[in-house]
């Protein structure tokens, strides 16, 4: 039954840019939303199961976009392979920084602010490393259509591409979800001090979901370069580790179906005003956007996730939380 | 670059990080009175201190002619805003736990920011020319007079404020609540009304130091992040004892600022922050001269 | 019942979807040439909204006037139509800005986007469909990469860095000097970094060896340690290339922290010189010089004219980037005359436009009226064959033209008190 429901969502993401009649522009903002909403729903894995309030989506983001770029434009390698070495990078500096983060016992604010400033941390130091970012862009080769390269001059290419890691990142967590890792992260989210006791590795859990989350963050940035043809330091963005971190909060910590469908949503209203009033009043789209999600936070702390899932349980055998 | 010139060079830095320290102190404060006497964890206070530049910027073009007079608007102005913040949003937050506080100051956080989009178009503004735009020099070192009158005004500030926590009930009360804010409770001191002075004076200060660092440097729209992390830097470095040291924590870090821009690049400066605020992090959670 | 729930998904996605785009009529309007749409990506916003924003403000008042004097004639007079893109001074804006204007708005010419490296990034949009680039940017990388429907009619960043040197050398021989320790400062930048180039390759070719190239961060908020740096290199002249918010910074500095050097001048048109650093700068604007791809003096009947009414509307002179959309539109018009009368098939393609544009050989009217050097031919790769900066410096808190001396209002005020 849940196949059905799956299968439907699979139609939908399939027929979209028929949809928007195959236009480049709106294709190109769809593929951005479902981009930033893979990394929402992957960023559950560390701060709606694992409970730490991760702000760090823009140093692995940007990490992906800079290693792939930088392996397309300087030794012709294939995007794929680079989708997986900057993965694999990302991972690493993940285990770098998570590895004393957890040991040491960093929490709440302090985790939140440390990953935050790994953002900066890496954004001026690929400012200052020249032989594979700086500050000047770099511009990656245009090919009409090479999908052994990764490069396509069609946004469509890039949108199935996107669809299928969104999927694909969807199941993998849920999977998690259900399984002994999750259970345990979920534990640890809820009383680390008494899942410690009870025997769980609370470090090796934390540091596997940051860096299963890291390396998806990564790899959507890497498909984001190759879509714009360029990279450049500023993709470190603190703002998309924000935008993460509060999309997946007013969407349900922990939830499953609330941050993707509250992340699509929202982003859409957000280019939405974007495109209406960004003109008229430049920021005004995203003055609303921080306005809602102060309400949502203070007035339902948890969320839309509950309402999202009750919504869901209205039609019996639908994927639940 | 050797000998006598470089000798001179790293006096002139290491006098500009105090200078800078003095005044980052100040901004760190309003942070550690929050967090320590409320427990209130205020992931916008960067973003307050970008707004309380930004304001400098606008009163010193309408109003005043030079940025040395805007504190004159911005402190009240911001203590109302303190106020109005503590009533709308901290108030719920003070019994919330620390990751909804983060969230819900994440949230206040994204509004200033997009609130400063809006209206100055995320343009950087530097002030307009001040009449201390000049400097003096003591033998070959030369000392900037913006810099260093926004250094005494801070010390003077934190002077008068380090008093106000010892000498003043108030004060006392503040800083038994960031022992044990129950103890403080039962003894008959309205908490509530303790947590809204507090929050009116922490922004209070942030208004202060706003115009300060608007004397001598631009606001970008990435200053928020900037100040958010190098208070919160100073704060973890500092532990939350005294009004000491925040000031020590805080020209620890002008001088790590001076000294990465001055000697190192300019460009490497903000890796040094961040990285030593890291390091602080993994080695020393407590502080240095911490209670907490 | 889950045969529901997939029902109510898919309808759901597709209402919601097609509420967005406004997609259900499917078709795609063929360009009549009753309009000819004109693209203009500017930042409105962020870091360069200063150039941006004037920018805009030419091309608005420009267009008005070339529709109202019956738009173009051998199109019938169809009239231009502007299209305003923020590229929010991100090389990501500027694409998206692109995106827009050749997929939704389906212009036929993008004027922008004012920072060489955005601009680049927009190639990537418009080269694959044909849409003509005229560049309000100035580094050279733009027409030396084989990219083919792009123009740039202001002098590149390697000329305004050879006019910042041959100024000073002249001003110091006038005085019976040499320049002997020249320091250079940019930005880290992509123009930065070009316009530096120019500098130090035209000191080079005239056998002086600078003392110090110093870089620093486009978002630099403290000009302390640069200013120090300078100082310790002991200069006779300083060639700085910033952009606006640093060049504030950079005299306020100057003038803080009383570094004293003989000369200093700037390259590349942005900050220093202009009234808005002017504004911001307050007295320490004074005697700052920088290169310009527009002279707001220049005495042609035209650009005086021109220069009042942009005065009157919106009450300042304008400077770089309105000077250089004001002879690019009015090029723009001319090659569209042409156009429509070479090729009456089909005047606004990209190719028969390119065609048009190189066709030209301006020396009268209102593009050459307001042009530096009041000639406007195209080399094949899209410079300007006849392109030259001017120079200005602020004297009395307002820009005066220093350079060519032969044409200068004043003589410039050496060296600096």
């Amino acid at each position: 039954m849940k196949t059905y429901s799956a299968l439907g969502a699979a139609i939908a993401l399939a027929a979209v840019p028929f949809l928007v009649g195959l236009n480049e522009y709106y294709l190109f903002l769809v593929t951005l939303i479902l981009l930033y909403t893979t990394i929402v729903v992957a960023w559950q894995l560390i701060g709606g199961y694992g409970g730490q309030l991760d702000l760090g989506a823009g140093a692995y983001h940007g990490l992906g976009a800079v290693v792939t770029g930088f392996l397309m434009v300087n030794y012709g390698v294939s995007g794929w392979v680079g989708l997986l070495v900057s993965g694999a990078a990302a991972a690493g500096v993940a285990f770098l920084i998570g590895y004393p983060s957890f040991r040491l016992g960093l929490k709440e604010v302090w985790y939140a602010l440390s990953s935050l400033a790994l953002v900066l941390i890496l954004q001026k130091i690929f400012l200052l490393w020249t032989d594979v970012a700086g500050p000047l862009e770099r511009y990656i080769p245009y090919a009409e259509f090479d999908p052994v390269f990764m490069r396509a001059g069609t946004k469509i290419f890039y949108y199935y591409i996107t669809a299928a890691l969104l999927a694909s990142t969807f199941l993998i967590v849920s999977r998690i979800r259900r399984s002994k890792t999750g259970l345990y992260l979920i534990s640890i989210r809820e009383n680390e001090e008494a899942a410690e006791m009870l025997g769980v590795d609370v470090r090796r859990y934390k540091l596997q979901a940051l860096m299963i989350y890291s390396f998806i963050a990564a790899v959507t940035g890497g498909i984001y370069a190759s879509m714009v043809g360029f990279y450049h330091p500023t993709l470190f963005d603190s703002w998309i580790s924000i935008q993460t971190a509060t999309l997946a909060i007013v969407g349900g910590l922990g939830h499953l179906l609330g941050p993707p469908i509250v992340s699509i949503i929202l982003l859409t209203v957000q280019e939405y005003l974007r495109i209406t009033l960004g003109a008229v009043i430049i920021g005004l789209h995203q003055v609303i956007f921080g306005i809602i999600l102060v309400v949502i936070i203070m007035f339902k702390p948890d969320g839309l996730g509950p309402l999202i899932d009750s919504l869901a349980r209205r039609f019996p055998a639908s994927v639940r939380r | 670059m050797l000998g006598a010139d470089f000798g001179v060079q790293l006096l002139q830095t290491i006098l500009f990080g105090v200078m800078l320290g003095g005044v980052y102190a100040l901004a760190a404060m309003g942070l550690a009175l929050l967090f320590g006497v409320a427990n209130l964890v205020n992931f916008a206070h960067g973003e307050y201190i970008m707004l309380a530049m930004y304001m400098a910027f606008v009163f010193s073009v309408t109003i005043f002619q030079d940025p040395v007079l805007t504190p004159l608007f911005n402190i009240p102005l911001f203590f109302a805003i303190g106020v109005i913040t503590y009533l709308g949003i901290f108030k719920r937050l003070i019994k919330a736990p620390p990751l909804s506080q983060i969230a819900a100051t994440v949230g206040v956080l994204v509004l200033l920011r997009n609130l400063a989009l809006a209206i100055w178009a995320a343009e950087p503004k530097a002030p307009p020319y001040t009449v201390f735009a000049t400097s003096f020099s003591i033998g070959p070192i030369i000392v900037p007079l913006d810099k260093l009158l926004a250094m005494a005004v801070s010390f003077v500030t934190l002077f008068l404020l380090n008093l106000f926590l010892e000498r003043t009930r108030l004060g006392v009360a503040m800083r038994a609540s960031a022992d044990d804010v129950e103890a403080v409770s039962l003894m008959g001191v309205d908490t509530n009304r303790l947590f809204l002075l507090t929050t009116g004076i922490s922004l209070a200060l942030v208004g202060l130091s706003g115009s300060l660092i608007m004397t001598y440097q631009a606001v970008t729209p990435t200053s928020g992040l900037l100040f958010g992390l190098l208070t919160w830097a100073i704060v973890a470095l500092a532990g939350l004892g005294t009004v000491k040291g925040i000031l020590i924590a805080s020209i620890i870090f002008g001088l790590a600022d001076s000294l990465a821009s001055g000697l190192w690049d300019p460009r490497g400066r903000e890796i040094v922050l961040y990285g030593l605020f890291i390091l602080i992090l993994w080695v020393r959670p407590k502080g240095l001269f911490g209670r907490r | 019942m889950t045969i529901v729930v997939v029902a109510v998904v898919v309808i759901a996605a597709v209402v919601g979807i097609s509420v967005f785009t406004r997609v259900l009529p499917l078709s795609q309007p063929t360009p009549q040439v009753s309009e000819i749409r004109v693209g203009l990506v500017e930042p409105l916003s962020g870091t360069y909204a200063v150039f941006g924003n004037e920018a805009r403000m030419a091309a608005e008042l420009v267009i008005e006037e070339i529709n109202s004097k019956g738009g173009i004639a051998s199109l019938g007079g169809a009239k231009l139509k502007l299209f305003v893109e923020d590229s929010k001074s991100t090389a990501d804006g500027a694409r998206l800005a692109a995106e827009k204007l050749v997929n939704v708005d389906k212009v036929h010419v993008i004027i922008g986007a004012f920072i060489s490296s955005h601009t680049l990034t927009m190639l990537d949009v418009t080269e694959p469909k044909k849409v003509v680039v005229m560049a309000d940017a100035l580094v050279d990388y733009l027409t030396a990469r084989g990219f083919k429907y792009i123009v740039r009619l202001p002098p590149k960043a390697s000329v305004h860095g050879a006019t910042a040197v041959d100024f000073a050398v002249g001003v110091f021989q006038q005085n019976g000097m040499k320049i002997q320790r020249p320091v250079i400062v940019h930005f880290d930048g992509l123009f930065g970094e070009v316009t530096a180039d120019g500098v130090y390759t035209r000191l080079r070719d005239l056998g002086i060896r600078p003392v110090d190239r110093i870089k620093y961060p486009t978002d630099i908020t403290d000009m302390a340690p640069i200013i120090e740096r300078i100082r310790q290199a002991n200069p006779d002249v300083v060639f700085v290339v910033p952009y606006y918010a640093d060049s504030v910074l950079f005299a306020k500095a100057v003038a803080s922290l009383g570094l004293k050097v003989p000369l200093i001048v700037g390259a590349g048109g942005t900050g220093l010189a202009d009234p808005d650093s002017i504004k911001a700068s307050g007295e320490a604007a004074e005697y700052m010089i920088n290169t310009y791809s527009y002279d707001p003096f220049l005495p042609t009947n035209y650009n005086k004219q021109l220069v009042q009414a942009f005065q009157n509307r919106y009450g300042k002179l304008p400077t770089e980037a309105a000077g250089i959309v004001f002879y690019t539109l009015w090029t723009l018009k001319e090659a569209l005359e042409v156009s429509g009368k070479n090729y009456p098939d089909d005047p606004l393609s990209g190719d028969n436009l390119m065609k048009a544009l190189m066709s030209l050989d301006i020396t009268s009217g209102p593009a050459a009226e307001t042009y530096p050097s009041g000639h406007i031919k195209l080399a094949p790769n899209g410079d300007n064959l006849y392109a030259q900066a001017v120079a200005l410096q602020v004297q009395g808190g307002k820009p005066v033209l220093v350079y060519p001396f032969d044409k200068a209002q004043a003589k410039p005020v050496f060296p600096r008190p």
